[in-house]
């Protein structure tokens, strides 16, 4: 199973790659439409994620996934 | 590879539409998501009167200002639309052919396909001139799908345009087809469908994006590969105008600058199995084409077919 720093490094890793920002500061529990990610940016994100862990969220909405703590629990659950 | 080939295109793109930041506000949508991720500021509406055949009809007019009425001589005539005249029944090449007085000797039939249409009835047509020994063919793309879009629903309101095109193929080609990809996901079919209760276009966007981001890039390496080049060997990668999005995307995926896989559509909208043509049709006028394109649509089915042109006159 992979551990929840594998799961948020992931996520951090695809939101720098889909915004082309260097520095993303989201605490586990920061909402992602806070952090001014569209439902667009947030498709492309779990695509990233899923290439990145090896997994398939198959056809999850990403509007269920709000911040990296949701993704934590996903990942875990699959 | 067929001898037969583009020779020349003509367009048409209707003068009115829907100003896209004015629908997006409708749907609490900023105009930076238009600008910026739909890319659609300006969305081409036909007129209440006219049908499918009536844009072809335009397309034609078009491309006759450049090859003169030589072009009305054709052998075959293929429609390529999923949103025919009336009810669908005598098929639009039919009354295309009606239209512009074409002879009898004509062949005509339809192709019921969406955003694949362009590649795939390119393949159709070029094989059905050589097979039948014939010299000329014209291929329309027309799909009118402001009929079928309920502006109500903001998954589809805010992409689709209305345009189409005319493509005269025979054997004086500018571009020739080479080797086809074709992809089917027909898992997702219901991901872009018109409702047989409604009657009006509903679209799983995620679903749509998932398949073209995952699965597109793959199939337009292959099919460069099918052809014999390398990725740095094609000049031009004109891709389905799904949104600014999808095509951006794409291209990251694909590790290409954007000037190598434009954005054209944002006067128009999504005009289904037109955007391919209306991109191709300045690089087959001009005297110093791309020697090789690399073309891919993807949408409706789910399905993505990825194709290369290359440049017989460089």
């Amino acid at each position: 199973m992979k551990t929840a720093d594998e799961i948020r490094e992931a996520v951090i890793h695809s939101i720098k790659k889909v915004t082309s920002r260097d520095d993303v500061m989201l605490e586990n529990g920061g909402l992602f439409e806070d952090y001014a990610l569209d439902s667009l940016d947030r498709m492309s994100i779990m695509i990233e994620v899923e290439i990145q862990l090896k997994v398939d969220f198959d056809d999850l909405d990403p509007g269920e996934l709000n911040c990296i703590n949701d993704y934590i629990t996903c990942v875990q659950k699959l | 590879m067929s001898t037969f080939g583009i020779q020349d295109i003509g367009v048409y793109i209707p003068d009115s539409g829907i100003d896209g930041c004015e629908l997006g506000k409708k749907f609490n949508v900023d105009s930076e998501f238009i600008h910026k991720k739909l890319g659609f500021d300006y969305l081409r509406r036909k007129g209440s009167e006219q049908e499918c055949s009536d844009l072809c009809v335009r397309a034609f007019e078009d491309l006759t200002v450049k090859v003169d009425n030589d072009a009305v001589d054709c052998d075959c005539v293929v429609v390529v639309t999923q949103n025919p005249d009336g009810g669908g029944i005598p098929h639009a090449s039919a009354i295309v052919h009606r239209k512009l007085s074409l002879p009898s000797k004509t062949a005509c039939f339809d192709v019921s396909l969406g955003c694949t249409g362009y590649v795939h009835g390119l393949s159709i047509i070029c094989s059905f001139l050589e097979k039948n020994d014939m010299r000329k063919g014209l291929l329309f793309t027309s799909d009118p799908y402001s009929r079928v879009i309920d502006l109500e629903d903001r998954n589809s309101a805010m992409l689709f345009g209305d345009a189409a095109s005319c493509t005269l193929i025979s054997e004086q080609a500018v571009y020739c087809q080479g080797k086809t990809d074709y992809l089917m996901g027909s898992q997702y079919s219901q991901a872009i469908q018109v409702s047989s209760e409604t009657g009006s276009l509903k679209m799983h966007g995620n679903q749509v994006f998932r398949f073209v981001a995952k699965e597109v890039p793959k199939q337009i390496r292959k099919c460069v590969s099918q052809n014999g080049l390398q990725m740095e060997d094609v000049d031009l990668f004109l891709v389905h105008q799904g949104s600014r999005y999808i095509v951006e995307t794409l291209a990251t995926s694909l590790q290409l600058p954007s000037e190598k896989v434009p954005f054209c559509a944002s006067q128009v909208g999504n005009s289904v199995s037109s955007t391919l043509p209306l991109m191709l049709k300045e690089h087959v006028i001009s005297s110093t084409g791309p020697a090789n394109i690399l073309m891919a649509g993807f949408g409706v089915g789910l399905s993505s077919t990825s194709t290369v042109l290359k440049r017989t006159c460089v």
